[in-house]
Order: structure tokens, then C-alpha cells, then sequence
């Protein structure tokens, strides 16, 4: 059953009200507010209502506590699709019966879906609303499609899902570690749990005494446990200030891995709210300013999946060491701030639900760029914008430009044998890109991890090599300076490329 | 990602020796270094933070 309206604020409530939540109820809730703005600011003009949807994670939500409680509640829920098209119902109907196929162009953009949950509170269910546009600085890297049929008709909606935070059986963690897993889950072929799935992973005997359900909260220990359930392993990170909390985000994120990050919330009146825990669902660059040390240092917002909020909230970067988030509150913005932490100078946690197989984290990329720095610092050649961030082998040889790049530099990439997973230390001039090294993330620890290099500056490289590097003298004192890894990474960087064998060879290249 | 400009000459004018005695100075102060800050260690106390709100 399907009903057709045009988008307006009382539209949208109307749409969502039910026999257990009144309009005044649903008119009152922050994330109404919230997604009436977000509908708006995406160009919706038309709610296409689906009646008695069933919803996975409702239904075994419901299974496992609302089936059994005294009150009685639904098990279908609603789910509101969203176009940029005006059309009326009777559009609709033409397109059911088959009388109009396809989708005629005047329903306009498929913006995605919002399932609406039979429940007095908390009850938007699973939403995937496509993002703000991504010109400018926007980047929305772990999208993922979700196909939608609509009475038969196949839609799909690039997002990220997200759900408000349902107190009896998640809580804000919960959401979090839902939101992240349906890209990495996903992504790398495991089942993505419920919420309440996900809350009775917790591990029981962990430092909480407290009930899994109803949820009052998980702990970091939690969360990493929740992950490791699911097959995946997490990184977990605790980041003292804004500067290295970029660095941390945009390594993994870049990537296209949703980042949980936990940290404390502050009202603009001084109240201490607790820790909250979000996903960071994107973020926006500064791409004209001048050029940083880091690409990461360019971040000014990320876009959270804040469950108390809305998806794809905002968190804008200040002055201090504080974020300003759309957290609802009456008496204006709240801060993101670091947490105390007993002994340890305030942080931000960082968590990352990662393929078990990658094993070096950006920690050991950092290491790498900071012996890459001083070597640079060093020769006295400065001016480098360095993109650290975690590559899969099949983007890297993708993404290599094939404009400005020579065709034999292009044929070595491709035909070269890398790991799965990559950590890429990319350093860019104003000459363009300098040179990529990449270090092998599915490697031990304290291992030589620099498997492949590519330079892309040819008069840089032989010059350095020439008159520095290639005399053995300078070599051993390199490598008496600084860790002998480090040093033989540096100058795999600046040797001269290999003879390559011809294309129709099994040779592998690894410079 | 740096800001396009006009090509330049690669500015290198270092030679081997002054590289070999820079080599032998202590390690140059790195920039942002803020950016480059690993973090503090991941302790039992960090793991029992409580996500409540």
C-alpha cells in the first residue's frame, strides 16, 4: 500500500505519525527537525509512503525484546522513500500497474529512504539519504549502494545507513558500530549484525556490570569486542589533539572505512554531558588554502552519523581543541572534546573496524614519514604536501594518473606484485606529484614494510641519486643515522628504476 | 593536492658534503608536529571509557 505527497513539514509528520506516536509527539523530536532540513537541503519534493514494510533489524530487534513486552507493538514499520521530482499519486498508481514503465523522469533523483519504526519514541529505523553534494572540499568516501525495489521498480541510493539511537536495545555505541559495519562489513564479505545483535555480542564478563538489555552503554573494551564477533579486528587509537585526530581519521577514511570516534560532549553552558560515541561518515577539505605538511591537515568538518543528531551531521574544526557538532541542545552548539583518561593527557578515541588483515596500522605509516621528513628536512628541499592513507592494491594501480604519468612508470605499476592492503606516503610539490612510497600493510610489525615506488619527478629523483645518494660513503652513513629500514626505504625511493622485462614476461617488478 | 602553480625548477643546491654534515647533526625539528602525535597508549583505563550518552 502506497500513499503519495508532496514534501512539506507537516508532509513529512504526517507521514511518520502512527497509532502509538501522535503528530505532536513526532513534530517535538529533534531528528523530525533534523530530517525535515536535511530533506530540504537535498531537494526533496515528494514522500512516497510504503505501509507495513518489513525491516531486518526491526524485526529481530523485535524478536529479541518488543515481542515480549506487556504493551503490545507492531512488527512492520513504514518506510518513507524521498524524490526530487513532483509527481502525484496518480503517477504512482501508472507506474504500479504497469501501465508507465520505466520510472518516468519527472519522479526525478531517488534520495533514499527513511523506515519509520511502530514505536512511541526513537522510532526512525534505518535511513540511507543520499549525501550533500560533493563539489568543493565534500568527500563521502564509504558509500556503499543499497538497492531499493519499490513495488518492483529497482532503485538504488548511494549512502551510509544510519539509525537513531533505540535506548531498549542499542545504545549510542551501538548505532555507531551498526553505521561502520555496513560499509566494512560489507565491504569485506561479512554478515553485518542488528543493533541488538550487536549489544549482545558485548562481551558479558567485561568491566561493566551493567545489563545488555536495556542498553545504558558500551564501553571501548566493548566495542572492540562487538567488532572482533563480527570477524572483523579494531584499531583503536586515543588522540591527544585535533591536528593528529585528522591525521588518524583521514589515513582509514580516505580509504573508504567509517571511523568510530568517541569523546566527550560539553554544552556552550559548561555542562558535561558524558562520552558519546559517532561515525564519521565523511569530511570536508579545504582544497585552496595554502598547502599543509599533511593532505589530512585540510580537513575543516566532518560529516557523523551521530545517532543523538542526524546522518551525515555536521562537526565543524575551531579554535582549541574542539569540535562544534549539531548535538540537539536548547541552549546552542555543544563541543566534541578529548576525555580524560587517568594518567594520560586528555584524548580522543579512535576506532577502526579493519579486514584482519591489515595489520600495520597508520601509527607505523607515521614512523615511515616522520624518517621521510627529516631526510627531506635534511636536503634542504621543503615544500612537500604528503597524503598518508591505507590503499588496496586494485585502487592503487586505478587510481594512477595516466595523463601526466610516463607509460613506462604506469606499465611497472601495474604489472608490479603488491599486497592486498597498502599504506601510500604520496609527496606532492608544486610541481606536481613528487613520488609515492608504499609499505605493506599486511606485514609484521618492525618488519621492512616499503614493498613498491613510484617517482614521479624524474629530475628530482636522478638529481638527488646522482650528486647524493649514489655514492656508497653517503649510503652507510644513512643507514648509521636512522633505523636501517627507514634508510633502505629512502633509498629504494631515489635508485634508478630496473631494466623491466617485456610485457608478455612473468617478470615482477619491486623496486 | 597542493595548489596548482606554474612549473618550477627542482631547488636542490645542497651537495654531498654538507648533506653528509647535516647528517651528522641532531634530527631536524619536524613540522606539525601536532599532526604527527601517535597518541597515548591504548591502556585497561581507555578501554573502560563508557559511551553513554
Amino acid at each position: 500500500m502506497y500513499t503519495v505527497l508532496p514534501f512539506s513539514e507537516d508532509g513529512f509528520v504526517g507521514s511518520c505519525t502512527h497509532p502509538k506516536l501522535s503528530e505532536n509527539a513526532c513534530r517535538q523530536n529533534a531528528h523530525t527537525r533534523y530530517f525535515i532540513e536535511y530533506l530540504r537541503a537535498i531537494g526533496c519534493k515528494t514522500i512516497v509512503v510504503e505501509q507495513d514494510y518489513v525491516d531486518r533489524d526491526y524485526l529481530v530487534d523485535f524478536t529479541a525484546y518488543y515481542a515480549r513486552c506487556f504493551f503490545d507493538y507492531d512488527r512492520k514499520c513504514k518506510r518513507l522513500h524521498f524524490f526530487s521530482g513532483d509527481f502525484a499519486a496518480g503517477d504512482l498508481e501508472a507506474l504500479l500497474d504497469g501501465s508507465m514503465s520505466p520510472m518516468p523522469e519527472r519522479f526525478g533523483k531517488y534520495l533514499g529512504f527513511i523506515v519509520v519504526k511502530p514505536l512511541p519514541v526513537r522510532f526512525f529505523g534505518r535511513t540511507c539519504l543520499v549525501t550533500y553534494p560533493t563539489d568543493g572540499g565534500r568527500r563521502f568516501p564509504s558509500l556503499r549502494r543499497y538497492d531499493v525495489h519499490l513495488a518492483g521498480e529497482p532503485l538504488s541510493v548511494e549512502s551510509l545507513a544510519f539509525q537513531e539511537q533505540d535506548r531498549d536495545v542499542a545504545a549510542c555505541a551501538t548505532a555507531a558500530i551498526w553505521s561502520a559495519l555496513h560499509k566494512t562489513a560489507k565491504e569485506f564479505g561479512f554478515r553485518i549484525p542488528t543493533p541488538s545483535e550487536i549489544t549482545r555480542m558485548v562481551d558479558e564478563s567485561s568491566s561493566t556490570s551493567q545489563r545488555n538489555i536495556p542498553n545504558n552503554g558500551l564501553t571501548v573494551e566493548q566495542i572492540r569486542h562487538a567488532i572482533k564477533k563480527t570477524g572483523l579486528e579494531a584499531e583503536i587509537f586515543s588522540v591527544p589533539n585535533l591536528a593528529a585526530l585528522k591525521t588518524h581519521i583521514y589515513a582509514y577514511h580516505a580509504f573508504g572505512l567509517p571511523v568510530i570516534l568517541g569523546y566527550g560532549l560539553e554544552t556552550n553552558q559548561g555542562e558535561l554531558l558524558g562520552a558519546h560515541a559517532v561515525t564519521v561518515a565523511g569530511m570536508n577539505l579545504d582544497t585552496k588554502g595554502a598547502a599543509p605538511t599533511l593532505t589530512a591537515q585540510r580537513i575543516i568538518k566532518l560529516y557523523l552519523h551521530d545517532d543523538q543528531a542526524g546522518p551525515f551531521s555536521r562537526a565543524t574544526f575551531g579554535a582549541g581543541e574542539t569540535l562544534e557538532t549539531q548535538f540537539p541542545d536548547p541552549h546552542g552548539p555543544v563541543l566534541a572534546k578529548p576525555r580524560k583518561v587517568p594518567g594520560q593527557q586528555p584524548s580522543y578515541t579512535v576506532i577502526v573496524p579493519v579486514y584482519p588483515k591489515i595489520r600495520i596500522s597508520v601509527t607505523e605509516a607515521i614512523d615511515y614519514l616522520k624518517d621521510l621528513l627529516k631526510f627531506f628536512s635534511r636536503l634542504q628541499f621543503g615544500g612537500i604536501e604528503w597524503d598518508v592513507r591505507l590503499i588496496s592494491n586494485t585502487e592503487y594501480k586505478k587510481q594512477i594518473p595516466t595523463t601526466t604519468t610516463a607509460r613506462e612508470v604506469i606499465r611497472r605499476v601495474r604489472t608490479a606484485q603488491l599486497p592486498r592492503f597498502m599504506w601510500l606516503l604520496r609527496g606532492t610539490t608544486q610541481r606536481g606529484l613528487l613520488f609515492d612510497l608504499l609499505l605493506d600493510a599486511t606485514s609484521i610489525r618492525d618488519a621492512e614494510l616499503h614493498v613498491h615506488r613510484v617517482f614521479y619527478d624524474e629530475a628530482v629523483r636522478s638529481h638527488v641519486w646522482n650528486n647524493i645518494l649514489a655514492d656508497k660513503s653517503v649510503q652507510d652513513r644513512l643507514m648509521q643515522s636512522t633505523h636501517e629500514r627507514f634508510a633502505k626505504a629512502i633509498l629504494a625511493v631515489f635508485e634508478p628504476d630496473k631494466p623491466t622485462a617485456p610485457a608478455n614476461s612473468d617478470a615482477v617488478i619491486i623496486a | 593536492m597542493a595548489s596548482p602553480s606554474p612549473v618550477q625548477e627542482p631547488v636542490l643546491k645542497l651537495t654531498k658534503q654538507e648533506f653528509l654534515e647535516a647528517l651528522s647533526k641532531p634530527d631536524p625539528e619536524l613540522p606539525e608536529a601536532d599532526a604527527l602525535d601517535e597518541g597515548e597508549e591504548v591502556t585497561p583505563d581507555t578501554l573502560r571509557i563508557v559511551f553513554t550518552v
